[in-house]
Parts: structure tokens; sequence; C-alpha cells
């Protein structure tokens, strides 16, 4: 009999499972934050454009600035989790990616539309007047769908037993998993964590400017801790109709089940409620600061959690069809050693470069560039240019 | 065979190449672009050329959207293709580097953030740090394009891996220098042709000239080293690999091709660089960019045809069928060992269904059933049933160089069952070419590099060679059957005696 899962590759896996799930998970906690700010931030983007007062804008302006520079990172940190991930899981991965084929691939043409119209947003601000609102909200649509899809082809790839039949009814890919009856607290899930990232993204950039701008850093203070703090009610909410759609022996892990994904849970929901707390604290206090950076801390320590649950509730889902710990290992332990040279080399040039950026401001005393005054004495060019 | 087969309607091939050849075209810009940024960077801060600066912080604009908003999303999606479309090497190929993939990624991070802020400190930063930033960039893009390319000519030439699987073996195979210069002097070229054409729309006459100038001398050296780096390529592709070249009736044409693209670039490049640099115009800079396309998409295709009938050599088949599970195939049968097939057994009833479903396993990676340009049910058209099936079993043996059919003989005349079903009905022409094409030009040339079957015949008339078209199987096993009519025979031994005739007279066959 021909099981559901394809087999695995007969060349074995080159690191330890430990390292390569840590890394996944690492990478795909700063993706997460990234993308729950870039995804959320196109949202209240368009909320404040279509509000249209002055205070609006200036908010919408400085989230519509962020995009383009935070959104390569969101791309790099999802390419590393996917890339570990194939590693573990490519017989599961590769089969669900293809029964949702058409939709995957067309991700790719949705991010190509999307962070182009970021870069179109951000460089014509000042023309596009009243289109703000609607390319932001565009944005925000395309990136739901690249979201959607990936949520479609992640929960179908922990349910081989509908694989063969899938296929077999749509052999194009041209299809989703809609009667998975966890995909839409999944998506929303995620949509309400992205608004929230977003919220909290806004309240902390603006308190930044409290001396400079004290009206505006206090209004954004308040609208951005008010959009977290009710979108991460809501996202508890959603997380518990998750919960009761999964079967009995998943949720089980977390009641108690499974030592690490038990913990994860519990402390989860208790940063999720604490980090909301922080930020009611926040709006209304004389330092806000202090206050939502502690928001922030909570709500990086919830997304963390949620990423080691979603791993957990993975293994546990597919533990009839497909278990890590029976994989073939053989580290190639040069190589491990390499990387890691290599990542700490980069870390250090990634540092350099953020303090470079930080420390870019124009200079005054300098011609602005293209001004024509500083033109080259002509016979220069004329003894080269024919 | 493992996985599902992702069927996508106007054929998988046409999007990898499409996603492939754009990519690397924005790529391979991103490696020379950095070089050449920096470079004219440090002339213009030399001759404190403000107008020059300017046109450069544009143009780092330009550069900034085509590397990160095409060349890096394109970069991911030739990876989402090719783990729909073979998801069996993506695997094999992800298990074997995933730490070389990993360490891209660091260069990769450092690429992004240097190009970010080279892009956004112009004027902002002094100019020392601003040229350390831009060097940054060249350095971690370089080293993207040497780890990617380790990679990518493994999969031509693995070499050694073959015996003994070591990472670094796979790495530095028989291909991965020369692959590794032809596609940094490549870098170059394209570097030159987006500056060209980014400049041709400045409005300043003067500056114009200048940087067309200074692109076209730039450009053109690296493109004349262009064809000697192939050379060396060439010279490093194991024997076997080089037969292609007889085997793949498309493959010489398209290496000279290549050649006179990059000779007309050249041309080009000089005219611009030492006669007339003011003659830049827009026309004639996306003339210049697209004969880069083309050389990009040309070496490509080279190398994917050389790699023929492998997705990596001597390890996965184009059809993603493992060779080291051909044997367990063999025995099993496609529908036996397939896990995504309707039925995994093979009879009267099912015959056509089956017959898609081995076809959808074992050919569409690189052919179409129906539909499309040259689909294979026309192909099948004028066959009869037994020369068809026949046919299916010995792909390994045709022009073009195809991974031998891994099925059942009762398999193969389900494939060919399941094309002639959908083939249209046409007249069945009695012309001798027709009947030569029909019966043996799958797998021969009268006279031509492959397999000829002139020389064999000279001084045979056609009734000696009839008799022994009948009975060809007899002669050679390795060939099918005779499946024709008597009178067809008789056609296609007139034939061959004329052609023969006609060369051993000095003539074209």
């Amino acid at each position: 009999m021909i099981g559901p899962v394809p087999s695995v590759d007969p060349i074995p896996i080159p690191a330890p499972l430990w390292l390569l799930k840590t890394l996944a998970d690492a990478t795909l906690f700063i993706h997460m934050l990234l993308m729950d700010l870039v995804w959320g931030g196109t949202l209240l983007t368009a909320v404040y454009c279509f509000k249209g007062k002055p205070k609006h804008f200036q908010a919408a302006r400085s989230l519509a600035r962020t995009f383009p520079y935070v959104f390569p990172f969101v791309i790099t940190f999802g390419v590393a989790p996917l890339l570990f991930l194939q590693v573990l899981y490519g017989p599961v991965f590769y089969t669900s990616s293809i029964l949702v084929g058409t939709p995957f691939i067309l991700i790719i043409p949705t991010v190509i539309a999307a962070y182009a119209l970021m870069y179109f947003l951000s460089w014509r601000w000042e023309r596009l007047g009243a289109w703000r609102g609607w390319i932001s909200l565009l944005i925000f649509a395309l990136l739901g769908f690249v979201g959607f899809v990936f949520s479609n082809v992640f929960s179908l790839m922990a349910d081989p037993g509908r694989f063969l039949q899938k296929y077999l009814a749509h052999p194009s890919g041209f299809q989703l998993n809609l009667a998975e009856p966890s995909l839409p607290p999944r998506f929303l899930h995620m949509f309400f964590a992205a608004v929230a990232v977003a919220g909290l993204w806004v309240a902390i950039t603006g308190i930044k400017r409290l001396h400079q701008e004290p009206d505006q850093a206090r209004w954004q203070c308040r609208s951005g801790a008010t959009w977290f703090a009710g979108a991460t009610v809501i996202e508890i909410l959603v997380g518990i109709w998750w919960l009761l759609d999964l079967p009995s022996d998943q949720v089980r892990i977390f009641m108690g089940g499974g030592g690490l994904s038990t913990a994860a849970f519990m402390v989860g929901v208790v940063c999720a409620l604490l980090s909301v707390v922080f930020a009611l604290v926040g709006i209304n206090s004389v330092k806000p600061f202090k206050h939502l950076h502690m928001a922030a801390m909570f709500l990086g320590l919830t997304v963390l959690c949620m990423v080691v649950m979603r791993d957990a509730l993975r293994d546990a889902a597919l533990k009839p069809f497909y278990t890590l710990s029976k994989l073939a290992v053989s580290p190639q332990w040069g190589a491990i050693i390499l990387f890691f040279l290599l990542f700490a080399g980069g870390l250090g040039v990634v540092v350099w470069l953020l303090i470079v950026a930080a420390k870019a401001r124009p200079k005054p005393e300098q011609p602005k560039l293209g001004s024509g005054k500083h033109r080259l004495p002509e016979e220069y060019r004329k003894s080269t240019v024919r | 065979m493992n996985y599902p087969v992702w069927l996508v309607p106007f054929g998988s091939f046409w999007l990898i190449a499409f996603i492939a050849v754009f990519h690397v075209f924005i790529a391979q810009f991103a490696v020379g672009g950095g070089f050449f940024l920096v470079l004219m960077e440090r002339d213009a801060h030399r001759h404190d050329d403000e107008p020059m600066k300017a046109w450069l912080s544009s143009f780092s604009k330009i550069f900034v959207i085509l590397t990160l908003v095409f060349g890096a999303v394109t970069g991911v999606g030739i990876w989402f293709t090719i783990g729909l479309i073979s998801p069996e090497a993506t695997s094999a190929l992800i298990h074997l580097f995933v730490w070389v993939w990993a360490m891209e990624w660091c260069f990769f991070l450092v690429e992004i953030l240097s190009i970010l802020v080279y892009y956004s400190s112009w004027g902002k930063t002094s100019q020392r740090t601003h040229m350390a930033v831009g060097w940054t960039y060249v350095i971690a893009a370089f080293m993207s394009l040497v780890l990617i390319n380790g990679i990518l000519s493994f999969q031509l030439t693995p070499g050694r891996w073959l015996l003994n699987h070591g990472l670094r073996v796979a790495f530095f195979n028989p291909t991965m220098w020369p692959s590794m210069v032809f596609r940094t002097l490549l870098a170059l070229v394209l570097a030159g042709l987006f500056a060209l054409v980014s400049v041709a729309f400045q409005p300043d006459r003067t500056l114009r000239a200048e940087v067309a100038k200074r692109a076209a001398r730039w450009l053109w050296l690296p493109a004349v080293l262009l064809p000697f780096a192939g050379w060396w390529y060439l010279v490093r592709v194991p024997k076997v690999q080089k037969t292609a070249f007889v085997q793949i009736p498309n493959l010489k044409p398209l290496g000279f091709a290549l050649v006179g693209v990059v000779a007309l670039l050249v041309m080009f490049s000089l005219f611009l660089a030492w006669l007339k640099s003011r003659m830049l115009r827009k026309g004639l800079a996306f003339f210049m960019l697209f004969l880069g396309l083309a050389a990009v998409g040309l070496s490509e295709w080279v190398r994917e045809e050389l790699r023929s009938p492998y997705l990596v050599a001597s390890y996965i088949y184009s059809n993603s069928i493992p060779v080291h599970m051909e044997g367990e195939i063999k025995q099993a049968g496609i529908l036996g060992a397939a896990r995504f097939v309707p039925d995994h057994k093979l009879d009267k009833k099912n015959e056509l269904q089956s017959g898609k479903a081995i076809f959808e396993i074992s050919c569409s990676s690189c052919h179409l059933a129906s539909g499309g340009p040259r689909p294979l049910s026309t192909v099948f058209a004028n066959f009869d049933p037994q020369f068809a099936g026949e046919l299916v079993q010995r792909t390994n043996l045709m022009w073009g160089r195809m991974p031998p059919f891994s099925g059942t003989t009762a398999e193969a005349r389900a494939v060919a069952a399941y094309l002639q079903s959908l083939a249209p009905t046409a007249p069945i022409s009695m012309a001798g070419k027709a009947v030569w094409e029909r019966h043996c030009g799958m797998c021969h040339t009268l006279d031509g590099p492959f397999r000829p079957i002139l020389p064999a015949l000279q001084g045979m008339g056609p009734d000696e060679l009839a008799p022994l078209i009948e009975n060809i199987q007899a002669m050679n096993p390795a060939m099918p059957s005779w499946s024709g009519t008597q009178k067809e025979s008789q056609v296609l031994a007139r034939y061959l005696s004329d052609r023969a005739k006609a060369i051993k007279q000095g003539g074209a066959p």
C-alpha cells in the first residue's frame, strides 16, 4: 500500500534537527513581526488617509515611508524559515504547495506588485492626493492574498490524508484549502496580529517625537495604542476560536500534554494580556514611552510563543503521517561552522550599516546634487567625449 | 513519481524559462551594476563632477527598484517554481546545499541593507563612508553569485559527488570556475547596458555622451571575453554531455547565435566608446539591452540543453525520476510506483486515463500533449499504434537527448494510445520524405550529424532496400519492428536509394 506522504529524500538532513528548528523559528519570528508591521501598516495608512485630518496624514506619511525599507527584510526573513522548512518537511510542503500550485505561484507577481506600489506610494506621496488611501488599501489587499495563500498551503500541509483526493480533483493546482475548518481563525489570527503590531508601531514612533510635536505624538500614541489593544483583544478571541476548531489530540498539547507547547501557550496568553494592559496604561500616562516599550516587549514574547506553538501544532497534526525523529541526519559540521562565522560577520556589517543610516544627514554646506554649480570644466569632457 | 505533477496548461517549461531568464538578467545586472556604480562614483569624486554624481544618484534609484523589487522577488519565484515543477530535484539540492543557501542568505541580507543605505545616503554621509557602503554591496552581491553559481554548475557537472557525496566536491565541481567567470563577465556587460539605457533618458547631452562613452568602454572587454569563458566552460563539461552538440539539433545554432549577439554588442560598444558616444539614443540603448537579454537567454538555454536529459546530471532525470530508482520503477511500472495516480493497475478499461497519468509523470515536464506550438499528439497522429508504443519505449534513442521511458511495455502503449486519442485525423502522405519522417526521422538523419543512415546504404537499390526495411528489427534489436505497409516500405526504399545516389554525386541528400 502506497502511503499519502512522498518518501523522504535519500540525502540525509545535513544538520541536527534542533538546530534547523531553532533557526527556522527564530527567523520566522522576525519575519512575522516585520510582516505584521507592513501588512497592518498598509491598513492603518489607508484608514488614516480616508479620515483625512493633518494629524492622520502625518502618521500615514511616516508609515508609508517605512514600507519600502522594511519590506525587503520581510521577504528575506521569510525566505530563511521556508528554506529550513523545506529541509525538515519537504515531502509534505512540496505536495501541499503543488496542490495549491496556481495560487501559490501567483504569490510572486502579487508580491512584486505590492512592493512596487510601496515605492510608488512613498516616492509619489505628495502628488497622489486622494489616491493614497486607495493605493494603501490595494497593497493591503495584495499582501492579504499572499498571506491567505500561505495559510492555505500551511494548513493543507498538516493534513496529508487529503492529498490524493485533492490532487485528483484539480491536478492544475487551481484550488485552495477552503474546506479546512481552522483556515478562517488561522488567517484572522495573522490579520489581527498585523493590526496590533502596526498600531503599536504608530504609537511608539509617534511618542518618540513627544518633545518636537507634543500634540501629534500624544494623538499617535492614543490612536496606535487603541488599535493595538483592540486588535489584541480580538486576536485572543480568534485564538480561542482556533483552539476550539482543532481536534482534541492537538488541543491537548497546549493543555498540559506537551511541556514546551503548554508553557508557550500559557506564557503567550499572559504576555498578550500584559501587553494590552501596558498599552492602555500608556495611553493616559505622563511618560508613555516606558509603558509602550513594555507593551512591545510583551508583544514580542507573545509572537515568539505563537511561533513555537505553531511549530508544535504542525508536528502534532503530522504525527500519524510524518515524524521528524525518523529522518536520517548527517550534519555538515564544516559548513555549519562557516555559516555561523559568516552570520556573525554579516551581523557586524549590518550593525555598521544601520549606524551609517542613522547618522546620515543632508549636508547643508554641499551644493545640491545636480545643481550644475560645480559643472566640470568643458575641456575635461571635451577631451574625452566625441 | 513520488510527488504529484503540477499541470501548467501552457507547459511548466515555459514558466521556468521565463522566470529564470528574467531573474538571471536582473540578478547578474545587480552584481555588475554595483561595481559600475562605485567605480563611477570614485571618478566623480575625483573630478568633483556634480552632474555625474546626480546622475549616479538617480541611477541608484532605478538600481534599487530593479534589483530589489524585480531581482530579489523573482529569485524567490525561481525557487517557488522549481519546487512546484521538480520537487524531487529541489529537495535533493536543498538537502545537499542548505548551508550554502544559508551562507548566501547572510550575503543577501548585507546586500539588501547596503544597497538601501547606499541609495538613501547620497550626499548625506562622507564620500569615504558612502564608497565603503557601495563596496560592501559589491562584495556581498558578488559572493551571492559565487555561492549560487556553485549550486547551478553542480546540476550540470556533479563530478566526484556522485561517488563520495561530499559537499565540498559538489560545490567545487568541474564547471564551477568557468561558469563563475562567465557569469561575472555577463554581469559586467549587463551593468554597462543598463547604464546606457538609463542615461539615454538624460536631457543633458554632454553628460549623456560622457556616461555612454564610459559605459561602452566598460562593457566591450567583458563582452569580448565572454565567448572565451564559454569555451572554457564547454571544455570542462564531460564528454558524454558534449555529445549533446550532435544529439540536440538546435544546440549548434544556439551557440552561433550567442557568438553573433556578443559580436554585435562588441561592435556597438566599440562604436560608442571610441567613435561617437554622442550618437547614443534610447532606441540604440534598448536594442543593446535587448542583445544583452538575448545573450543571457541563449547562454541559459545552452546550459539547459547541455544538462538534458537530467536535472542533476546522472542523478535525477529531467522528468524528476531519480536515476537510482529506474530499475525499481521498471519492475513495478510507473503506475505501480507512483503515488498520485487515479489507478495503480493498468487494464483495457482505464488505458486512456492511465496513459494520461503516465504521460503527465514521464513526459509533461518538457512536452504538451495537445495545444501549444508542437504538441506530441500531432507528432503521433500518423503512427500506427504498435509503432507508436515502440517509439515511446525508445525515448532515450531519439534526437534531443530524452530520459529513458521507465515504464513497462503496456504503459508505453497506453501513453501512445492516449496521445493518439488526442491526435487530429489527417490524411497520411505517401511522399517519400513524409514516409521517411514518419518512420525513421525521430531517431536518424539522412546524412546529418545524428545517426546518419545514407552512408551505410551506398550502392543499394530500392529492391534490396525494401526487404531490409521490413526486417529491420532482426538486424538490430534496438530498432522498433517495421509496422508500415508494403507500399510504404517500397516508397521509403526508393526515396533512400535516390538520396544515397544524390550524395554520391556530391549533391544535397
